[in-house]
């Protein structure tokens, strides 16, 4: 070797160099360092860099935008911020939160651990078809729950067969919302408590057992805290989804953070309140990231690499009595809507109210999504090779902003794009560049993670191997990373394709005057009570995003469960 | 430590005619009898899948039994009719991965069966120094080497003064050389706090180093239970001897105090009649090699303890013997040998 160190790159210099044998080792050795010299100058690398930094300006646009513009009137904030209206929405949003989780925790608990530990019947076909209900987006979960539970709605038809009912309870507000969003949310905490139910070491109630302790004090000092983790993380999810809903809470008419700051944005002559609004929703979200990250502190996770103890609890008879309640989240949050989406569907081919309508939307939506879904996946390759790096505090920062959009709202991302567009940009407002720009914001973490998860799989040697046997770094990154990882971008880019889809409030705001989506139009008829109009653009958007959301779920359901 | 006086005879746990089964029908134990003594060190031995881990479940109150009965210092624990479940039954458990709490810190781990009651401050701190513990009190589990956590596991069933340790498999998790370090370790300290054990294990080697006595669990029932020596040169079966010592179990007819073999002849340690047709049990290392005859091939050859093992098989009839020999490098596989006996003392089993 002509010199103490030679890294796999340098090793094609070399190569070249001593193909003109007249040059002598300490020549080459100059020629090295002068490469080195240059190499830290790599002009690629600089371009990649500059396009994460101007992608992570616009991924912060949105915070940086609210902060700097609230600091400006910041006395203003706190005039604004202690009043009874505002009061009331907190409460509102709170109570909304608090409870969902609540119920999404109580579902999921009991179902995960029926359906993993127990021998109920159909336990293992029911593990996975239990997470359906997040195949429905929460508008369309809120139009066919109305139907069913409000006034004049199935159920209440049902009752006037046999008693006299006039009254019947309110579902709109509080009730609804939580009893929708419970539906749609149960399954992100679902999700993981299956997997840990699979998981956990029973071997620990049997120590506790043998120390001393009896059943409750065993729940109380060992599975309780073992569990504690795995709650608090799909609880975050939920509380997350839950303060950035706007379908539901819209349709159900109950008042939270997204309702006011779009209501202000546009049923209102001014924008008053909406800044101080968003920033109070953001400190929300940064309240319960905090929670969420203080129970995370504390635990330990355990790995119980022996499943042989795996071990179902037999029911005896009450597998069959507890069967029907096993089946209750899945029969309301996915039997039930699907019906009454059938059930519409059959009314309106009767009555024909324009189903062509339909097709323009359809068309409208995959082109977008299509679009938005390729554009995020493609600029995540400069922002992951920029955090790979480990450039001090640039990658840090990298890395930090581009999870902004996973806790923002997507009402709050599209109302500072909005306002940050028509001050500076404004001959991009109110183009699908915002469009875009804002599913970008909001929807980059979801490529990023299974890009990312997949990344983290590639064994590190095979690079080294690359290099070794001769490949340079751009052969090496293409042949071994993107190839390897392909299965990550897939996912990561039909993750982003179905959010997009779905997505609502964010359409809703940037989209060009005229053009609608099947979000938009399920929406705007449904906020309009026409139902039934609903149906096909519900049904269609059912199939294109949940069926593969389903599948995804489920895989990664069983992937966990170890199946 | 208190002593007891050494004399008085009690057993310490009393197991009789133990029957269990899960739901699916089939027996795991059946009729099971065993008694450990006051202070005695018991190891119950068997290979996997008889029903080893099913026993330990059942002293220690996880399992519930069908038949027979368990009694720990005279008093009823588990009968057909009655469960005193685990957290009453002060048998201080180790499992075999440990089953420490990753979510509490050693000391916690340690502290966890403590409570104003039973808390016996110079006991517990006897137990921390002489298990070696004092430093690693802050850590959590996941920052431990396995020897550290047998020693936590250790200290954390016996801070509370159990009547009985019942450990299962306790070193499977160790590599070999900390495995018998750890041994000696326990032994000792056992014998200092005057503990009386219960060890269940599928390792015969840890088993006859350890104990005072040694039952061999076979089909769900102790089929031998005897002084370590006693198993070791007088196995009752060929199980036993076969999982021991990785003996020979050779069919012979009795001559006299002879037993004619198809190696040869051996000397019985007790009077059978004549003709009679029985097993006996030859030891590899009562057996050597050489490369003067060639009735035998070696199939197989084992590095073991210090010596090697050598499978032979007959040429003639596909009979396979296993022969040490303590020269290392002098046979090879495939090379055709032939048999001597070098220690002509036996004894029968049941086959």
């Amino acid at each position: 070797m002509p010199c103490r160190y030679v890294s796999p790159y340098d090793r094609i210099f070399i190569v070249y160099l001593e193909g003109s044998k007249s040059i002598t080792m300490s020549t080459l050795s100059i020629n090295l360092s002068l490469i080195n010299k240059i190499k830290r100058l790599d002009i690629g690398l600089s371009v990649i860099h500059l396009t994460s930094l101007i992608l992570a300006f616009f991924l912060v646009l949105p915070l940086l935008y609210l902060i700097v513009k609230i600091s400006f009137e910041f006395n203003l904030f706190f005039d604004f911020i202690f009043n009874k209206t505002i009061f009331k929405l907190s409460l509102n949003t709170v109570s909304l939160i608090v409870l969902v989780v609540l119920f999404s925790v109580l579902i999921s608990l009991s179902l995960a651990f029926l359906n993993v530990r127990t021998n109920l019947p159909f336990a293992k076909q029911l593990t996975s078809i239990s997470v359906l209900p997040i195949a429905l987006p929460s508008y369309v979960m809120a139009t066919t729950q109305i139907e069913i539970w409000s006034k004049n709605g199935w159920v209440h038809n049902f009752l006037k067969l046999f008693f006299d009912m006039k009254d019947f309870p309110s579902f709109y507000g509080l009730v609804g919302s939580v009893f929708v969003l419970s539906l749609i949310t149960y399954p992100y905490v679902y999700i993981g408590l299956s997997a840990m139910f699979r998981r956990f070491d029973y071997q620990m109630i049997d120590a506790s057992r043998t120390l001393g302790n009896g059943k409750i004090k065993t729940f109380i000092k060992v599975i309780f805290p073992l569990v504690r983790p795995t709650i608090a993380a799909g609880s975050l999810l939920v509380a997350l989804y839950v303060l950035s809903d706007f379908g539901a809470v819209s349709l159900l008419r109950f008042n939270t953070f997204t309702i006011a700051i779009f209501n202000r944005m546009y049923n209102s002559i001014s924008n008053y309140g909406v800044l101080e609004i968003s920033l109070l929703a953001i400190l929300f979200c940064f309240v319960i990231l905090y929670i969420e990250s203080r129970t995370k502190n504390e635990a330990r996770y355990f790995s119980n690499s022996n499943l042989s103890n795996y071990k179902r609890i037999d029911l005896g008879v009450w597998r069959w009595i507890l069967f029907p309640f096993i089946l209750l989240p899945l029969f309301f949050g996915f039997i039930l809507p699907i019906s009454v989406l059938v059930y519409w569907l059959i009314i309106g081919l009767g009555e024909d109210i324009g189903f062509t309508q339909v097709i323009k939307p359809t068309i409208n939506t995959i082109i977008i999504s299509s679009i938005s879904a390729l554009f995020i996946t493609f600029v995540s390759i400069p922002i992951l090779i920029s955090v790979k790096k480990k450039i001090k505090f640039f990658s840090f920062f990298i890395d930090k902003v581009s999870y902004i959009g996973l806790s923002l709202p997507g009402v709050i991302v599209s109302m500072s794009l909005v306002f940050f567009c028509i001050n500076y940009f404004d001959y991009i407002y109110q183009t699908f560049i915002v469009l875009i720009l804002g599913y970008f914001i909001s929807f980059l973490p979801a490529a990023l993670g299974p890009i990312r998860s997949s990344m983290a799989q590639i064994d590190p040697k095979l690079q080294d191997a690359s290099y070794t046997l001769g490949a340079g770094k751009i052969s090496t990154y293409y042949n071994v990373i993107v190839k390897l990882s392909s299965p990550g971008f897939i996912y990561g880019a039909v993750l982003v394709f179905i959010l997009c889809l779905k997505e609502l409030p964010a359409t809703l705001i940037l989209s060009p005057i005229g053009f609608q989506t099947l979000a938009t139009q399920i929406w705007s008829f449904a906020s309009e009570a026409f139902f039934i109009k609903t149906a096909l653009a519900s049904i269609i958007l059912v199939i294109i995003a949940g069926i593969p959301s389903y599948i995804f779920m489920s895989n990664d359901l069983s992937k966990r469960l170890g199946r | 430590m208190e002593k007891e006086s050494s004399q008085n005879i009690i057993p310490k746990l009393e197991i009789v005619d133990l029957n269990f089964s899960y739901s699916s029908n089939e027996e795991v134990l059946s009729d099971l009898s065993l008694v450990v003594i006051d202070k005695q060190f018991v190891s119950v031995v068997g290979d996997s899948g008889v029903g080893k881990t099913t026993l330990f479940r059942t002293i220690n109150g996880l399992e519930k039994i069908n038949q027979g009965y368990i009694r720990l210092d005279g008093f009823l624990q588990s009968a057909s009719f009655f469960h005193l479940p685990p957290e009453k039954r002060a048998i201080g458990t180790i499992f075999q991965d440990y089953a420490l709490f990753p979510h509490l810190s050693v000391e916690k781990n340690i502290k966890y069966s403590l409570n104003k009651q039973n808390y016996d401050k110079k006991f517990y701190d006897d137990i921390i120094s002489l298990l070696r513990v004092d430093d690693l009190l802050e850590r959590y589990i996941d920052e431990l080497s396995g020897g550290q956590k047998q020693r936590i596991a250790l200290a954390r069933s016996l801070v509370r003064k159990p009547r009985l340790v019942l450990m299962d498999e306790p070193f499977s998790n160790l590599d070999r050389k900390l495995r018998i370090e750890i041994r000696r370790e326990l032994k000792k300290i056992f014998t200092e706090i005057g503990s009386t054990v219960l060890l269940i294990t599928h390792d015969s080697e840890e088993a006859l180093s350890l104990s005072d006595k040694v039952g061999f669990l076979y089909d769900g029932r102790i089929i031998q239970f005897s002084s370590p020596e006693e198993i070791y040169n007088r196995p009752g079966h060929s199980i036993i001897a076969k999982s021991i010592s990785h003996s020979n179990v050779i069919y012979g007819e009795v001559i006299n105090d002879k037993v004619s073999t198809f190696i040869g002849e051996f000397i019985l340690d007790e009077k059978f009649k004549t003709k009679s047709k029985i097993y006996v049990n030859v030891k590899p290392h009562q057996l050597s090699l050489s490369s003067e005859r060639d009735d035998f091939k070696i199939i197989d050859k084992e590095f073991l303890e210090g010596t090697q093992l050598f499978v032979v098989k007959e040429i003639e009839t596909g009979i396979e013997l296993n022969v040490k020999v303590p020269e290392y490098g002098k046979f090879e596989i495939d090379q055709n040998v032939g048999v001597n006996i070098l220690s002509k003392n036996v004894n029968k089993m049941l086959e």
